[in-house]
């Protein structure tokens, strides 16, 4: 009787035990970062660097507006999620040093979070701007419901090519990967793990559109090329009349996942640019967010 | 004694019952397995070989395309950096009609069943790691090229022949020509097909016919060759990769 009793406990014992070994958890906190990539601070320099612009071009940014937010995660094992759906409109040629703070999740289960997202929508009313986002740059977003939009320049040889382009190219940012692969975040037992949303901004002279791990050459020679009245000054609507055959030639450029963003029936220079912005959300430095989709 | 013979088998029971029941839980704990799938894929040519574009028809009356190998992803990218192994793939390369009627056999696919998000994919023309440098397959025709188009274009009393010899060539070492692509299907069993979808006149769309035909009003030729490194050939890489790319569609095969 006795051994029954024994053999009664440990029958429940086990799997309770195996039970709470999976259950039992920790908390922690976690704070969400937004950080420009320095080549949205500090440019991109000509060189033979695989980060350099190989075609001799000099891009500075002098204004780089962006709306994002929705910061979420979840946990495949059980579900759980946490979340914040605000969005603010950030200036991240001026960021602080570290970055936005814009969200702290506190007392979350100290595990791994390996589902993370965020979105960079249109900038829509009640969007706010964090400090020192000057309010005049959140109601520009916000009027032209634009999700990105940047102005700036590139040198060549004493020549100047000047640009000031917005997109409402509201993209969704998901299954992001720390730059080694690892999904999402884990979030340490009484500790605060902090984690960085990370903006890029040279995509747009990419000589592809990335997967994964960037294999790319940076290209710049299409600002000269699209300036269709060589007047220094590359707008918008020189970029949807710019052909892609002309600026962007199949080599070295290779042109999948382009979009006919404008829906025109026909891929310009536009179309790549604006493809190109909705690849720019990325994780802790240059972890990729690889699953992508358009949101209002 | 026999009482004791009754406790040991009563224990013996239990011990079992521990035991599943921990297999049990844990098993809970892991993925169902995937089994091995293996089915037909199809090329499915779609529309009459014709296209309207930009004030000009166009009609192809010959289109040899090299197709595959195919790499099929669970993952949303099919990028050779975010998808290390296929979870179904068809290795093999086909030299199809792409202004066939109906079906045309393209191989096999094998793999595992599952969800599939994504396609990276060459048109006979490959570079994987192995290898120095884009390497067609012996299939491409030409030899050499990923595909080799035949056709007329006409604007009211203009017209004019043309040809293309197409090479869609990966970019780098280790990728494929299209390195990423749309594809959607939950394969669960071997009865299914795929069919890969595409219409070759589409791919003609980004062309500019106006300046085809000034180019042979000046230099008084009757046909218009497009060779690899030309703009036009650019102009078809950007219809068949950006404009008109292909469709893959995974069809459940009925019960008998």
């Amino acid at each position: 009787m006795k051994r029954n009793g024994l053999f009664a406990v440990a029958f429940l014992a086990l799997p309770l035990s195996l039970a709470l070994a999976c259950s039992k958890e920790d908390k922690g906190d976690l704070q969400i970062f937004v950080v420009p990539e320095d080549t949205i601070t500090q440019g991109l320099q000509p060189g033979t660097d695989m980060e350099n612009v190989q075609d001799g071009w000099t891009i500075t940014y002098d204004r780089f507006l962006v709306a994002i937010g929705n910061f979420r995660a979840t946990r495949t094992d059980t579900g759980a999620s946490i979340g914040d759906s605000t969005v603010h409109i950030l200036d991240l040629r001026n960021a602080p040093t570290s970055g936005y703070v814009t969200n702290t999740f506190s007392n979350i289960d100290a595990v791994r979070w390996d589902k993370f997202g965020f979105d960079m929508p249109n900038a829509k009313p009640g969007d706010t701007g964090l400090s020192p986002t000057r309010q005049e740059d959140v109601d520009f977003m916000v009027q032209n419901g634009f999700s990105v939009y940047f102005e700036g320049a590139g040198q060549k040889d004493g020549k100047t090519i000047r640009f000031k382009w917005g997109f409402s190219a509201g993209t969704s940012f998901s299954d992001c990967a720390s730059p080694d692969g690892l999904a999402g975040f884990a979030v340490p037992a009484s500790g605060t793990i902090q984690i960085k949303p990370t903006i890029h901004g040279d995509h747009w002279f990419f000589d592809n559109v990335t997967q994964g791990v960037e294999i790319t050459t940076r290209l710049a020679q299409w600002l000269e090329i699209c300036d269709a009245d060589q007047n220094g000054d590359l707008t918008i609507a020189e970029l949807k009349a710019c052909d892609v055959t002309d600026a962007l030639p199949q080599p070295p450029y290779d042109l999948t996942s382009v979009r006919d963003q404008d829906g025109d029936g026909f891929i310009s220079v536009f179309d790549y640019v604006d493809s190109q912005v909705r690849t720019i959300g990325e994780f802790q430095g240059d972890g990729e967010c690889p699953t992508r989709s358009p949101v209002p | 004694m026999a009482r004791a013979r009754a406790v040991e088998r009563a224990l013996i029971a239990r011990a079992l019952l521990l035991m599943v029941a921990m297999v049990s839980f844990l098993a809970s704990c892991i993925e169902s397995p995937q089994s091995p799938v293996d089915y037909d894929a199809v090329v499915v040519p779609q529309g009459n070989g014709s296209a309207a574009i930009r004030g000009w028809n166009v009609t192809l009356t010959h289109a040899d395309v090299a197709l595959g190998p195919f790499y099929f992803c669970a993952s949303a990218s099919g990028s050779s950096t975010l998808c290390d192994a296929a979870v179904a793939e068809i290795t093999s390369v086909a030299l199809v009609d792409g202004l066939a009627l109906g079906q045309a056999p393209l191989g096999r696919v094998h793999g595992l069943s599952g969800s599939v998000q994504s396609a990276a994919y060459d048109f006979g023309i490959s570079w994987f790691d192995t290898q120095t440098s884009p390497t067609p397959s012996p299939v491409t025709p030409g030899p050499g090229h990923s595909m080799q188009l035949e056709g007329q274009a006409t604007n009211g009393a203009t017209g004019f022949s043309f040809t293309a010899n197409v090479d869609v060539v990966p970019q780098y070492q280790g990728q494929n020509a299209f390195p990423t692509a749309p594809a959607m299907a939950n394969v669960t069993s071997s009865a299914f097909r795929l069919e890969v979808r595409f219409n070759p006149a589409d791919w003609l769309k980004q062309l500019d016919f106006d300046d085809i035909a000034n180019q042979m009003a000046t230099s008084g030729s009757s046909v218009f060759d497009i060779e690899p490194g030309s703009k036009e050939h650019a102009a078809i890489l950007v219809g068949i990769k950006n404009l008109a790319p292909i469709d893959f569609v995974w069809v459940p095969l009925s019960t008998p």
